[in-house]
């Protein structure tokens, strides 16, 4: 152990991570919900050996987990609303996940160079007087896409040198959380269990932060930004127009499948750019939810990002690691690594949290 | 059900997995074939027509030459006649099996179950359609259903499955003492 300091912060983490109470971790350990208390407030800064195993089998990490020197991470400024709607036991697990995760990519990318030849700009709305709308159709040009629907979006973020990281959540609340640290690319945690086609305007909203919001604003307006961010983005006005002419449910389902955007992104997006009145507008929303109570039909696949898989490939393939190398510098039980980062064939990928 | 609607449904009964895989086929190869951007630039009619002409050829590559089953085209109403006991006409309907027609005298005598020359008179004039999900993505049932005039009189589904297929009664229930007026379709367009 190169870092001899426990540090009380990665047990909670940990403990978040297994979505345990204090008590159900001392339950899990055979120790006192006390100790796991006045540890994890710094009352007790050195641990034996005995109890330090106790508590990392318990967690299911290895026990250099909690000697890393990291420093956790709160939410960012623009997730403030939906971290209200959460609930503090499915904050705190969903921060442990980003904290965990942007612990291996920093690991990571000590030996990994991420190059990106049009990395992710930043463009302030106040200093350009630019409006999302327009920012996103700044982007696209950047990026040279074609007319149409963006294909891949995870593509476009990998590419650009942000890395998209899958997770668990358990929560449906929650689709994404994006942001910048010091010394790391733009990461985007994205919530694999929602539909492919609300993951990708979820992660095309997150984008439109990482663009548009670099400091801390009214969290309403943020939201209400990056949400035209992302309909500009992926139904770009003059684009999408055409396919919106007196839109109906039973039209819609085939634009969906070409543009890739859900039936309900549609029919906000025809009312945005006055295609249909207020009362269509409330028609198509009263059969929409009448006819797909139970979700939409036309499933969109999610996209799957490569990037984080890539790295893990080159320190075993390139680095010569092994699984055993890989899983002491990343403090996770191989077993975790390996349901976490290698996939498979023909064994689905399961983010460890 | 009635009596009917019992002898109609046996009448077309050896058709009933033939016409049900056509539309479902139809409807298959019209989503899977064309391209994405081509289909999301297809309006409802558009769609609709392009399911049709898939389906009917499906069922003209199925009976013709077929004992009994001759495919007539008066004046674009394409039917199916099946040894002059049923007329079939391949149709898009909504869930009360009712569909969307140009009502012109031809289309109207048709829903009659009038005389139309060069169409057998004996033969009981049928809609086989298609309900679409609402977004048009599936087929959720095949409807036969017996117009008469601008209402139905009976609509009954059709089921395949495992190579054996079934039919059901569904029409729609109707206020008790209006069946009488419903039938009289003459009385209710003069």
């Amino acid at each position: 152990m190169s870092e001899d300091r426990f540090n009380a912060d990665m047990l909670k983490l940990a403990r978040d991570a297994r979505e345990f109470t204090q008590a159900d971790l001392a339950k899990a350990a055979g120790v006192t919900q006390a100790l796991v208390s006045k540890i994890e407030n710094g009352l007790i800064g050195q641990l034996s050996d005995d109890t330090v195993e106790k508590l990392a089998l318990a967690v299911k990490f290895p026990p250099t987990f909690f000697y890393q020197k990291e420093r956790i991470v709160g939410f960012p400024h623009f997730h403030f609303r939906k971290r209200a709607k959460l609930g503090i036991k499915a904050t705190a697990h969903i921060g442990a996940i980003i904290n965990i995760r942007r612990q291996h990519i920093t690991k990571l990318l000590r030996s990994y160079e991420i190059v990106a030849a049009k990395p992710i700009p930043q463009i302030d709305l106040d200093e350009t007087g630019l409006t999302p709308e327009k920012v996103a159709e700044r982007l696209r040009a950047y990026w040279m896409l074609p007319r149409g629907p963006v294909v891949n979006v995870v593509e476009l973020i990998e590419a650009a040198g942000g890395i998209v990281v899958l997770c668990r959540f358990g929560t449906t609340l929650l689709d994404g959380i994006s942001f910048r640290a010091e010394g790391l690319p733009p990461l985007f945690f994205m919530n694999r269990d929602v539909p492919g086609d609300r993951f990708r305007f979820s992660l095309a909203h997150e984008l439109g932060h990482m663009v548009m919001h670099s400091s801390p604003d009214d969290d309403e307006k943020m939201e209400d930004q990056a949400h035209r961010f992302a309909a500009a983005f992926l139904m770009p006005a003059g684009e999408i127009k055409p396919y919106l002419v007196a839109p109906k449910l039973s039209s819609l389902g085939r634009v969906k499948a070409y543009w890739k955007v859900s039936i309900k992104a549609l029919i906000k997006r025809a009312y945005d750019l006055k295609l249909i009145t207020d009362n269509q507008y409330r028609w198509l929303n009263v059969q929409y939810n009448k006819a797909f109570k139970t979700g939409e039909p036309i499933p969109i696949e999610r996209e799957t990002p490569s990037r984080l898989r890539e790295m893990v490939q080159y320190h075993l393939n390139e680095l010569a690691y092994s699984i055993a190398d890989l899983a002491g510098l990343l403090s996770v039980n191989a077993n975790d690594l390996e349901r976490a980062y290698i996939p498979r064939p023909g064994i689905r990928l399961v983010v460890s949290n | 059900m009635s009596a009917d609607q019992d002898d109609c449904m046996s009448r077309i009964e050896p058709l009933f997995k033939v016409l049900h895989d056509a539309l479902h086929d139809g409807m298959g190869f019209y989503l899977g074939k064309y391209s994405k951007k081509v289909l999301a630039q297809h309006r409802d009619r558009t769609a609709a027509n392009c399911v049709y002409d898939h389906a009917f050829h499906n069922l003209r590559e199925q009976l013709d030459g077929e004992p009994g089953c001759h495919f007539l085209n008066r004046r674009g109403l394409e039917v199916l006649n099946y040894f002059d006991l049923a007329l079939v006409r391949l149709k898009k309907v909504n869930g009360a099996g009712r569909a969307q027609n140009l009502r012109t005298k031809q289309q109207r005598d048709y829903d009659d179950q009038k005389s139309i020359p060069g169409l057998p008179d004996a033969a009981v004039r049928l809609i086989v359609g298609y309900q679409p999900d609402a977004a048009f993505s599936f087929v959720e049932r095949v409807i036969v259903s017996r117009p008469l005039g601008k209402t139905i009189r009976w609509t009954a589904q059709i089921v395949v499955a495992d190579d054996a297929s079934k039919w059901f009664d569904i029409t729609p229930d109707r206020l008790a003492g209006t069946e009488a007026v419903d039938f009289d379709s003459v009385r209710r367009r003069s």
